[in-house]
């Protein structure tokens, strides 16, 4: 039996925002050191990889691993009949095809449970190496929004170049282009406004806007966002759910 | 101002004289309650029901949608960097036990201890 209780429901709903337009089904996989996903979207482009550890559940009880394949879709409609402060706990049994998801006001007078049908997902799973990344960009997730939001006014791609200076966020096209200019600060008054950047060597890297823009529905999640650039490596963008987990 | 029939029969059933009734509609025209818009409170108006850009609260709010452009044509898969992991390994751990519950759609059972992030 997987049981795992969420007293902070609202995690959830925001994870399934984050997804939902990008991947459309996807495999959640239960063990007793928590819940995680990999999914690609559908054109198969990028890689959504969310980690849940199972100490920020309570209780959470996994007596055997098991694989919850659900359509994202599906279970973001569910989750929306949940109220952002109702705690959520998810109960599979290994016998049956389906999945209950329960939904408890904070003082326990409303009640809702929910349950949804189970899909066969063929899912690939991809190994991903370590690596070590030209540069480390930590920066807030509004901040990251607006840009990407923004420059999609002036190209479908934006071209990010780090230095020790800052980082540079440029996109042209048919109108003109526009370029954005973080430098790294250190005299903000608060930690998550500040705009941090570990350099190993200084990269210029181009990424299709419209991915971006999915990844960036992760910004309620998290006050900052991790940016990892590589050379010939695809960009990482981590989200910390606080000591839950993960989204990257 | 153009006075209507309506007007003085107003004023008459009021038991008013035209300038009796002029101060009247004036001083209760004043006292009018005013339509709230937004549910905004006139002393916090400027803080918090101003344009998106001018919004105390979020300095990123406001501003352009967003723009979906379809994909470049330059955009590589993700396959293209990362391999798919052998899947055969984990088929053959599969216990007689675990295959049994696969019977059932959505709901299969992994070999304890292996877990995806654990690659990751």
């Amino acid at each position: 039996m997987f049981e795992a209780k969420l007293t902070q429901g609202s995690l959830l709903k925001k994870i399934l925002d984050a997804i939902k337009d990008l991947v459309p089904s996807a495999n959640w996989e239960c063990s007793s050191t928590g819940v995680s996903v990999q999914a690609m979207d559908s054109s198969h482009v990028s890689l959504v990889s969310i980690s849940l550890s199972s100490e920020g559940f309570d209780p959470f009880r996994c007596d055997r691993n098991i694989i919850l394949g659900m359509e994202t879709a599906s279970l973001s409609k569910i989750l929306k009949c949940a109220s952002n402060d109702d705690s959520i706990t998810v109960r599979a049994e290994e016998s049956t095809d389906t999945v209950s998801f329960i939904f408890e006001s904070p003082n326990q007078e409303r009640v809702c449970d929910y349950n949804m049908k189970l899909l066969d997902i063929d899912s690939e799973h991809l190994g991903i190496p370590e690596q070590e990344y030209d540069a480390v960009i930590q920066m807030p997730s509004s901040e990251f929004q607006r840009i990407c939001r923004d420059l999609t006014q002036i190209g479908d791609s934006v071209k990010i170049n780090c230095t020790k200076e800052g980082v540079k966020f440029s996109a042209h096209g048919d109108l003109g282009d526009g370029n954005i200019l973080l430098k790294q600060s250190a005299s903000v008054d608060k930690e998550e406004d500040q705009v941090s950047i570990e350099l190993n060597e200084p990269v210029e890297l181009t990424f299709a806007l419209r991915y971006l823009n999915f990844f960036t529905k992760a910004t309620p999640l998290s006050a900052k966002v991790t940016m990892s650039l590589k050379e010939d490596v695809p960009l990482v963008l981590d989200y910390r759910i606080g000591e839950l987990g993960n989204l990257k | 101002m153009v006075r209507t029939k309506a007007d003085g029969a107003g004023r008459k059933g009021l038991g008013l004289g035209l300038d009796d009734y002029e101060n009247f509609i004036t001083a209760a025209g004043a006292k009018a309650p005013r339509k709230q818009v937004g549910g905004c409170s006139s002393s916090s108006a400027a803080s918090s029901c101003g344009s998106p850009s001018s919004s105390g609260k979020n300095k990123y709010a406001g501003g352009n949608p967003v723009k979906w452009w379809p994909s470049p044509k330059w955009q590589k898969g993700i396959g293209d960097f990362f391999c798919k992991e052998n899947s055969s390994d984990e088929i053959s751990q599969d216990s007689p036990e675990s295959s049994a519950t696969s019977e059932h759609p959505g709901v299969s059972s992994m070999e304890p201890g292996i877990t995806p992030m654990d690659q990751d």
